[in-house]
């Protein structure tokens, strides 16, 4: 096994990633995004070239990672060729040397598992190589001290958290995914089709049908989204607040300065300024000011009540009680006392408090009932990843490449699953599994 | 000049509605459809508009609305691979692919598509319920008072090798079994009765349009809304 890891958090919207070692820290984890851009005088950008621009205006995005799930293959290969191959890339290596750690989201479909196994034992090469479901590597951090500042982490070999409730609420979905020992509970795994594309959208959208178009803008949204969005903690309280009060008077309202980049000023929030709406007037007051009122909370709100857009899904809270009745009774007090939320719309101001407001009163009177959110959310599966990669069950799934050419892809697809593909000798295939592991069905001959 | 253009139709919601009008602050769930002072909403018109909010035609309109939300780019759009340049032919060691790398990079499935296979060849694989998971693992379980994880039933055995800890449940290991699939992990729809609101300023949507069965909160967007939007909100 080469001394070199590189610990690879796949995500819809960017890329986590960075090599392992004893020492890691967040700074030692880059994020790039996940996709390719056009710009409005139709240049591509790939990957972190995006950093370069200035210019967000229109632009139009090309993402591999569809509703969570590597799927197109040709837009990925570009980034990751970009990301790690190129030698001017901070994250550049030789695969052939070093082993590799890839997430991807829990129930993936195994035709998408074959592909991107194939891709990196076959096209880069990977010495070694282990696919997990992302959660499962949050139980790897320390998670006793988000609860507990106090208590210090584990010296190594590093073990994961006996129980832990993890909500990764990412760009494409939300999942709720009860750990034990690091290993998901498989059938208590939940879904909600929200995420942080979703509310950039709904945004975009409301706000293009009350004020400004911003139909295109969806680069411009994501942002004003960031810096403005909130989950508020008495949502009809707040509403009324909107209705009833003037925005002059309103706590909620903010204004958000759209960018102008003709001159390359940035786009900004601020308190309210009583003003003329709209363009420009003609007093030489050239700024472009989009006035944001309860949009500021109605937008992360679909993350506590789907319904209120017609999606017919529970929301966090009412997804982890139905998450919850999947496990048994006695295990349950557990998970309800280390839940932790990470992904980028853990970020969301308030969402933690609204969460724990909402779970309280539906989980039973007597479980304690904890929240956390790591440090920083968005790279927690990957701190926890390289903590990973020190372990003993990480060495034990993981499959080199000679042992992938040897005896292919549906063995070293069950030794990553921590089956022990070689105490039980030769593998017995059924036909319909060899049509699964190879991706055919008879259905199907056609050209794709 | 500006790159972003003001819509000709809309105004600013926040600058004079609600004047003269009385809200009012039932909780949305049960909210009736009230009666407007310029009475729009006849006893018939209500039914129509009760029947159409429930349609099969409402309802694709709202799916609708939703998978435009999930989309990446508001309009159709191919984003080509960039021309590959000198430098990229040097970032592959070997020069020709597998038959398998070919074929990955060559399909053009969509996630749709790769469910349908998926379905295809797993059909109907029923999740267990959860009353049946509690009869599984509650056998042969102490006493129901015990709800710590260091209960002698329920015990962490740490394996000496440093491989983490497996817990036990009544003599088994504890097992989550395979994974659902995509189509069974979602979540089911929430017991909550659903809320509505204006579809014009956001606040409660207490009353309906006749016509369309959208929804309004007062006499202000109601105008707004026969002016601009009614029988084309969702495009
Ligand atoms: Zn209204
Ligand atoms: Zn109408």
């Amino acid at each position: 096994m080469p001394p070199q890891t590189l610990v690879v958090d796949n995500g819809s919207y960017t890329i986590k990633s960075g090599f392992a070692s004893e020492n890691a820290t967040l700074d030692d984890c880059r994020l790039i995004p996940n996709c390719l851009a056009r710009s409005r005088d139709r240049r591509v950008l790939v990957a972190s070239q995006l950093e370069t621009c200035r210019d967000f205006g229109g632009m139009m995005f090309r993402r591999p990672v569809e509703k969570g799930y590597l799927v197109n293959w040709e837009a990925e290969k570009e980034i990751w060729d970009l990301t790690f191959l190129d030698k001017e890339s901070p994250l550049a290596c030789q695969p052939q040397s070093t082993n590799l750690l890839l997430t991807e989201a829990p129930n993936a479909p195994v035709s998408l598992q074959n592909n991107t196994d194939q891709m990196v034992f076959e096209e880069y090469e990977f010495s070694s190589y282990l696919r997990c479901v992302a959660p499962s590597l949050i139980p790897w951090n320390h998670i006793p001290s988000l609860f507990d500042p106090s208590t210090t982490p584990t010296p190594s070999p590093p073990l994961p958290a006996e129980a832990a409730l993890i909500i990764d609420t990412g760009f494409s979905h939300t999942h709720i995914v009860p750990t034990f020992s690091g290993q998901p509970y498989n059938t208590a795994i939940r879904r909600l089709d929200i995420g942080g594309k979703f509310l950039t959208n709904y945004l975009k959208e409301l706000v293009s049908m009350r004020t400004w178009n911003m139909m295109d803008e969806t680069h411009i949204m994501n942002t004003v989204k960031e810096t403005t969005c909130f989950v508020s903690s008495n949502f009809s309280r707040d509403l009324e607040r909107c209705k009833r009060l003037s925005p002059s008077d309103n706590p909620i309202v903010r204004d958000y300065v759209l960018p102008d980049y003709n001159t390359g000023k940035l786009g900004f929030a601020r308190e309210h300024v009583a003003r003329k709406s709209g363009p420009a007037g003609g007093d030489g007051d050239d700024e472009q000011v989009m006035v944001l009122s309860n949009e500021r909370f109605c937008v992360p709100e679909l993350l506590f009540n789907p319904s209120d857009i017609g999606v017919k899904q529970a929301g966090l809270a009412e997804g982890v009680m139905q998450s919850l009745e999947m496990v048994p009774d006695q295990l349950k007090p557990a998970l309800l006392a280390n839940i932790v939320i990470v992904g980028g719309n853990a970020n969301i101001p308030g969402l933690k408090e609204r969460f724990e407001a909402d779970l309280r009163p539906m989980a039973p009177t007597e479980a304690v009932v904890r929240v956390a959110v790591p440090e920083d959310p968005v790279k927690a599966a990957w701190t926890g990843g390289v903590r990973y990669t020190g372990s003993a069950d990480f060495r034990r799934r993981l499959v080199t490449r000679v042992e992938y050419m040897e005896h292919g892809l549906h063995w070293a697809q069950r030794k990553m699953a921590g089956e022990d593909p070689v105490a039980g000798g030769e593998l017995k295939e059924t036909s319909a599994e060899r049509d699964r592991r190879e991706n055919r069905s008879h259905k199907k001959r056609r050209m794709d | 000049m500006p790159t972003i253009e003001i819509l000709p139709q809309t105004q600013s919601t926040h600058s004079h509605h609600g004047v003269n009008w009385a809200y009012t602050t039932l909780p949305p769930a049960h909210s009736v459809s009230g009666t407007l002072p310029s009475g729009t909403s006849g006893r018939g018109q209500r039914a129509r508009a009760n029947n159409y909010e429930n349609s099969a035609a409402r309802q694709r309109q709202i799916n609708a609305r939703i998978s435009e939300l999930e989309k990446d780019n508001y309009r159709d759009v191919v984003i080509p691979i960039p021309k590959s340049d000198a430098k990229r032919a040097s970032y592959r060691s070997r020069h020709t692919a597998t038959q398998n790398v070919r074929r990955v990079l060559q399909s053009q499935k969509t996630f749709v598509n790769h469910l349908a296979d998926e379905e295809a060849l797993h059909p109907g694989v029923a999740a267990p319920t959860s009353q049946q998971r509690n009869d599984d693992t509650t056998a042969g379980v102490g006493s129901d008072d015990e709800m710590d994880i260091d209960t002698p039933e329920t015990k962490a055995r740490e394996e000496e090798d440093g491989t983490p800890p497996v817990i036990m449940i009544g003599g088994n290991i504890l097992d989550g079994g395979p994974p659902l699939g995509y189509a069974r992990a979602v979540s089911r729809p929430s017991k909550q009765a659903e809320r509505k609101f204006c579809e014009i300023c956001g606040y409660w949507g207490n009353y309906r349009c006749g016509k369309c069965g959208a929804r309004y909160c007062d006499t202000h967007c109601m105008a707004l809304h026969l002016e601009t939007a009614c029988n084309k909100l969702y495009r």
